[in-house]
């Protein structure tokens, strides 16, 4: 008793409850993402990439006809090409995305594809309540996607031209914000 | 406990003693007394020098190695890393109380720096994609935490300063509730610190912040946020406030400067109604402007002449800047300010002299 009113005397409590504020602070970091790891919403998200977004055109399109082939010639472009800056490319193009059956999208926006160790592509999409989002007859949902170009250019140097041919039809499991799975 | 003095100053004053004692003003034992309530201080110890210099160059060479190899440093570690500079950072900050109160607040304050860096760096790591307004939320929450627990001044005013950029950053995002907690936590910190001015300056800096803030994100027509502003400064001025008057006063006149200085340009008003010159209204309101000034100068305020002086200097540059030759635009001008420099500050001294 003597030792923990001294040390409470001693103003070891005020380290000790500083360190705990910032630890507890800290944590909060992880609220959202496991807010969405564990109540996170199912879509099924297509990337398509061209110059205008019209949504009659979406309506025609069968989900797994929607080409990703013309994002990966962009990125052989973007590899083979060195001496245009990789990111200018990337800027300059615009990927488009459908998500449908989704109401809980608002907070989805730049896109990335990534390869991380386990050879699973991974998609990590943020922010899309930046970008207008449109509702097609069917009930589609048109996102204007803005690649980031630094993240493009990093993870994208990482993919092999085979890496990049899996990407034509793929099924995400969005959590709310952040890593999408791709299963192909 | 003894004085420490230099070596030269100690040889000075004990060479003015034997001088004394010499005159017979005062003995050797008055002597002995006097010189024993001083010492020497030491001199910097050569090898001391060495052992810190080689330690800074450690520490930095560490902090290079650490940066140089972040990215590939796995996650887990540089959590690991992050932390134990916080806990290392914290604990110096305890143990040193005793023995040197400013390295302990020093690294008090360096630990809070660690905390906000690891909020990013950790956010990165891991791809949370967290806003970095609401990673700087958490560290201003932070940092008022630290100054409550340690009723440390300088914490919070760094907790305004986050503040600040925390609305700023989070302008077009929706912050209400963020920022209204925040600014209340200030508001509130004012009495906690014993309603210091600078305090009270710079939660008032924070909450025009936010009104700013509200109307961008509301898109309120500039001339009601003038009016706004303008309304707030008079209320803030003529309000007898029951402490610190001097301090809601100034915020007050500032504001009311502001407001004003906005106020006489003529577009405000075309935007605002519609009309093809707004110079009409702008004019007049200038006019009364400068006479309000006039009679608060007369109750001793120097706040109001320099607002004049800056509404000199906007509507010389507004009429002359495309009508005279470059040279003679910024020689007229300079002489202008430098007058006005000399004339406030004579003013300032008069008025330092009547109080």
């Amino acid at each position: 008793m003597k030792t923990i009113k001294a040390i409470w005397e001693k103003d070891l409590y005020k380290i000790l409850l500083s360190f705990l504020a910032l630890v507890l602070l800290f944590l909060s970091l992880l609220v959202r993402p496991g807010l969405t790891y564990f109540f996170g919403t199912d879509i099924t998200l297509r990337i398509y990439q061209g110059d205008e977004l019209e949504s009659s055109w979406f309506n025609i399109l069968e989900m797994t006809e929607i080409p990703f082939s013309r994002v990966d010639d962009e990125i052989e472009t973007m590899l083979l090409d060195e001496s245009t800056p990789n990111y200018m490319i990337a800027r300059n193009n615009t990927v488009y995305a459908i998500l449908d059956t989704s109401n809980d999208i608002t907070t989805i926006g730049f896109v990335t594809l990534k390869t991380p160790s386990n050879e699973d592509v991974y998609l990590i999409v943020d922010d899309i309540n930046l970008y207008d989002l449109e509702r097609t007859e069917n009930g589609l949902v048109d996102i204007r996607i803005d690649i980031i170009e630094n993240t493009l250019y990093q993870t994208f140097l990482d993919l092999t031209q085979d890496d990049t041919k899996t990407f034509t039809d793929v099924r995400l499991k969005v959590r709310n914000n952040h890593i999408i799975r791709i299963n192909e | 406990m003894k004085k420490t003095l230099s070596q030269r100053h100690y040889q000075f004053l004990k060479a003015r003693l034997e001088e004394v004692q010499d005159q017979k003003v005062i003995d050797e034992n008055q002597k002995t007394m006097i010189l024993d309530q001083y010492e020497i201080k030491e001199r910097l110890d050569f090898v001391q020098v060495v052992v810190t210099i080689g330690a800074i160059l450690m520490g930095l060479g560490a902090i290079l190695f650490v940066s140089s190899n972040w990215e590939v440093i796995p996650n887990l570690l540089k959590v690991i890393i992050l932390w134990s500079a916080i806990i290392i950072s914290l604990g110096f900050s305890y143990t040193t109380k005793k023995t040197s109160i400013n390295v302990s607040k020093a690294l008090l304050y360096l630990t809070i720096l660690i905390f906000g860096a690891s909020l990013f760096l950790i956010d990165l790591a891991y791809q949370f994609n967290i806003e970095s307004y609401t990673l700087i939320f958490i560290w201003t929450l932070a940092t008022l935490v630290l100054s409550a627990i340690h009723k440390d001044v300088l914490l919070f005013i760094f907790a305004h300063v986050l503040t600040g950029f925390f609305i700023l950053i989070g302008f077009e995002s929706f912050i209400f509730v963020q920022a209204i907690i925040l600014v209340g936590l200030l508001f509130l910190g004012i009495d906690y610190f014993n309603f210091k001015k600078l305090l009270i300056f710079g939660s008032l800096t924070v909450l025009q912040i936010l009104f700013l803030y509200t109307f961008d994100y509301m898109s309120v027509e500039p001339l009601i946020r003038a009016l706004f502003f303008l309304s707030e400064g008079l209320i803030l001025y003529y309000t007898k406030f029951s402490s610190n008057k001097d301090i809601t006063e100034f915020s007050g006149l500032l504001l009311i400067g502001a407001a004003s200085f906005s106020l006489t340009f003529p577009f405000i008003y075309e935007e605002a109604f519609l009309i093809e010159n707004g110079s009409f209204i702008s004019l007049p309101f200038t006019l009364v402007l400068i006479i309000y000034l006039f009679t608060l100068i007369e109750k001793n305020k120097l706040t109001p002449l320099l607002i004049i002086a800056v509404l000199i200097v906007r509507f010389y540059a507004d009429t002359f800047y495309d009508t005279l030759p470059r040279s003679l635009f910024f020689i007229i001008g300079g002489a202008m300010m430098l007058g006005m420099g000399i004339f406030i500050e004579r003013r300032r001294r008069s008025l330092n002299e009547n109080h």
